[in-house]
């Protein structure tokens, strides 16, 4: 187990590595940097290449890169070059808990509703329920997440004036959020909750415990459910390290002040500091999420030998 | 089955619509009902929506239009622009006298004038400011605002000392300025954000003085109370300000939201009260409305023609060009809006300073006119005859749709009326003043608002030191004309000169003016006085609640 533990370690140090290198590279190779000018405000070249120097971006490539690298073993991932004097850890120190509060919501949301959803039509099999479900997952999983916010926003906000628009200061500023961000994700679940345990209903132990003469919710929470829920385990990291770090979307649409959308508008800006950063950032999370996953496979499954 | 599907999307869509054309007037009948049968007092508070938390908080550094929004509502300087939102008159001064020169101001402040923490606001406030953003060690984007001050370009290039600098505080309420030579606009141009003053102690204080409410001490009508990022700023009143009691406003909340959508649909649903970035949707849904506000700013959208690469190099060209495209068309077809098509370089907004009341473009009126026939005519001359032989011309355009969606406009006119085919490309906004600088276009999508309230902030694009990295276009008399407006100050002479130069800069169509730029916002009716000057920045010094 240690032994494992400490090979994953080294394995994600590497990872990360080649994950700040390429990125470093290809982030500088887009055209345009964060000082090229600007849309309608003609600032004179001189002072365009003054700030340059300030931050260190007229020296070459190759040193700009052993820079980054020394600042970030100590822990410093630089100034945000869009928004002046706000640094890329306290961007990331205030956006991501909120963030992970609204993921964390959807995730238990979507897991829930996923999992019932998914279990209900296993067993009513082609039954209407079954079909509700899965007309419901299909549309889910078919629906693109900005079609579905702006759709939500408009019914919810604009024609009923039931919730409101932007920000996160009442419960009542999470549903559509949530809604938002789950809706996928219970679709997908339900379907790969559904498929799995058509299979597990199928296996001998449950005919076995059947006859045995053990109640149907027994059979079904009990003996079933156990193993037809690993193959949402595995969807489970990447699921919470998307939800977590955020949404561009969701972010977006429902102005929420976190990390979501400050990657796609970082690439936007050309804000080298806060794009790496954030690389950085969402790196160490998966890698950490996916290294969970695993040990959690070991807890719940017993078969399943770590040492591997 | 499809069929019922498509009936059932049809209703909702009928329904959907007709709520939301009706939304907009039972919302306002509703809230003038209250304020006319309530006495008591209403809550002096504005919420107020910006895309995005502005980018630089210390005036003394900030270039962004976004940011100046924000610190015109914090920050006050020497002279400020009036409730008409044209002029400008003394906010922290009470007087100035120029010398016979007219390099040499000397500035009184008012008595009392005091930070929002209650100390007192000095002539020497304002020297180490104005220091501080030429100061090339401070390198700030803003220097270029103070070279007119005498030595200010030679300080920021390190080839002068700051002792050198023309600004002096002469006592605690006398401050000094030498300017490099007369600049007639020096006033207005002091209502720029770079010239408002910081306190030394302040700055230099503490790392990040503009991070927390506490050690962020300003000099306007509003001073900061709370901040949380890309959430919202909240502002309250500055009980310290000068004219604090004719502000009437106790709470500003400027919030944070990025889409235009969500930003009409907060609108809607009441839960602000100013919304600035107004879409296609919303211009369609509130502009017969008394919500709808658009109001000029000192600014042209134009496009580029690259001078130095056929068929552009021959005026009669870009003449026949502008002539072939209907403008009228576009502004209200295309872009759904309500701004006035260009016929010249020098917006409205910008007063013609010897005939009182009056815009400069009222009074020299249009500079050329469209005209098919005569682009045709034109185009034949040069040696194009239906357009036939002409060389390969490329549109260059950001990846904006309205942009696109106007380049296409212009792309089938000149094909109609002129018989020549352009090819359109678009390009990101980073790159995009690059493809300009190296000169990879024929014509290219161009805009600019100026600073102040004079025709040289429009005019001084297009003069030979300017154009060398985008038009490549030059008039030496154009030059000339801009060179002696600069020298002198008897304004009859100025604004004959510029008229002049105006003229030259149309009848050889060094750029083709498209539609001078006004800024639209919403503003709920029980909210009266929100002022957008002619920068186009929102300001609420005057504003109330009813």
């Amino acid at each position: 187990m240690v032994g494992y533990i400490v090979k994953r370690f080294f394995a994600s140090l590497l990872t990360m590595f080649v994950l700040i290198t390429i990125t470093f590279f290809l982030m500088h190779s887009i055209p345009g940097g964060p000082f090229s000018p600007a849309e309608e405000r003609k600032v004179p070249a001189s002072v365009l290449q003054k700030m340059e120097e300030k931050f260190g971006l007229h020296e070459p490539l190759h040193v700009q890169y052993v820079n980054y690298l020394k600042n970030l073993l100590q822990g410093d991932l630089g100034f945000s070059f869009k928004q002046l004097d706000v640094s890329v850890n306290e961007l990331i120190a205030q956006g991501f808990p909120i963030s992970a509060k609204v993921g964390l919501i959807a995730i238990g949301l979507a897991l829930l509703i996923g999992i019932l959803l998914g279990i209900v039509s296993a067993i009513k099999r082609g039954k209407w329920a079954d079909w509700t479900a899965m007309i419901f997952a299909t549309i889910g999983i078919s629906i693109p997440n900005f079609v579905l916010t702006v759709l939500l926003m408009f019914f919810f906000c604009v024609m009923f004036k039931l919730l409101p628009t932007y920000g996160l200061t009442s419960w009542k500023h999470y549903i559509l959020p949530v809604i938002g961000l789950s809706f996928g994700p219970i679709a997908y679940i339900a379907r790969l909750m559904r498929s799995s345990m058509l299979e597990v209903m199928r296996q001998d132990f449950i005919l076995t415990a059947r006859a045995k003469g053990v109640p149907e919710y027994r059979v079904i929470f009990k003996h079933a459910l156990k193993n037809a829920i690993i193959p949402i385990v595995t969807y489970l990291g990447p699921l919470v390290a998307a939800m977590l770090t955020g949404s561009f979307i969701v972010e977006r649409v429902f102005s929420i002040p976190g990390i979501g959308r400050d990657f796609v508008s970082g690439i936007g800006d050309r804000d080298y500091s806060v794009i790496l950063g954030l690389t950085v950032f969402f790196g160490v999370f998966i890698i950490v999420m996916n290294f969970i996953v695993d040990i959690l496979y070991a807890i719940i499954d017993k078969r399943v030998k770590i040492e591997e | 089955m499809k069929k019922r599907i498509g009936h059932l999307f049809v209703t909702i869509l009928t329904v959907t619509s007709l709520v939301a054309c009706s939304s907009g007037a039972p919302s306002g009948t509703e809230t003038k009902q209250e304020s006319g049968g309530e006495t008591a007092k209403v809550e002096q508070k504005i919420i107020y929506a910006l895309p995005k938390e502005p980018e630089q908080m210390d005036p003394t550094l900030n270039t962004y239009s976004r940011s100046s929004t924000v610190l015109q509502n914090l920050f006050r300087g020497l002279y400020k622009i009036d409730e008409s939102g044209k002029k400008a008159v003394p906010a922290l001064a009470e007087s100035h006298e120029i010398d016979a020169t007219g390099t040499k101001y000397t500035f009184k402040l008012k008595k009392d004038v005091k930070w929002s923490d209650g100390k007192p606001i000095t002539a020497q406030d304002f020297e180490y400011s104005f220091k501080r953003v030429l100061n090339p060690e401070v390198g700030s984007g803003a220097a270029f605002y103070l070279y007119y001050i005498k030595n200010g370009l030679a300080y920021n290039q390190g080839k002068a000392k700051a002792e050198d600098v023309g600004v002096k505080a002469v006592d605690e309420t006398t401050l000094e300025v030498t300017l490099e030579s007369p600049t007639p606009f020096f006033i207005e141009l002091l209502c720029v954000t770079a010239y408002y003053p910081v306190r030394k102690d302040v700055v230099e204080g503490k790392d990040g003085w503009t991070k927390s409410p506490e050690t962020y001490i300003t000099s306007g009508p509003f001073m900061l109370t709370e901040l949380k990022p890309k959430e919202k700023y909240v502002l309250k009143k500055n009980p310290n300000y000068v004219e604090a009691s004719k502000v009437k406003l106790d709470t500003l909340e400027i919030v944070f939201i990025e889409s235009s959508e969500a930003e009409l649909a907060a609108y809607s649903n009441g839960e602000i009260n100013v919304s600035d970035s107004v879409g296609k949707e919303a211009m369609t849904q509130f502009q017969s409305t008394p919500e709808f506000v658009s109001v000029p700013r000192i600014g042209t959208y134009y496009f580029d023609f690259n001078a130095s690469r056929k068929p552009f190099d021959d005026p009669k060209v870009r003449k026949a060009f502008s002539m072939a495209i209907n403008r009228e068309q576009i502004v209200s077809n295309i872009l759904q809006s309500v701004e006035k098509p260009a016929f010249g370089m020098v917006p409205y907004g910008i007063p013609h300073a010897t005939q009182a009341g009056k815009d400069f473009r009222e009074v020299v009126g249009n500079q050329f006119q469209e005209n098919t026939e005569e682009a045709k005519k034109l185009l034949a001359d040069a040696g194009y005859p239906d357009g036939k032989g002409i060389p390969e011309i490329v549109l260059i355009v950001m990846a904006d749709q309205a942009d696109k969606d106007v380049a296409q406009a212009m792309q089938n006119m000149w094909k109609e009326n002129l018989g020549v085919n352009v090819t359109i490309q678009t390009f990101e906004s980073k790159v995009y003043w690059d493809e300009i600088e190296q000169g990879n276009f024929s014509i290219a999508r161009d805009g600019w608002t100026g600073d102040y309230p004079d025709p040289m902030t429009n005019l001084d694009l297009f003069e030979g030191v300017n154009t060398g990295d985008d038009i490549r276009w030059s008039s030496a008399e154009y030059d000339r004309l801009l060179k002696e407006n600069r020298e002198i100050s008897d304004q009859a002479k100025r604004m004959d000169n510029y008229v002049k130069a105006e003229k030259i800069l149309m009848d050889e169509m060094a750029v083709m003016p498209l539609h001078f730029l006004e800024d639209q916002y919403l503003v709920k009716p029980n909210v009266k006085g929100v002022l957008k000057n002619y920068i186009g920045h929102t300001i609420f010094e005057y504003a109330h609640v009813e």
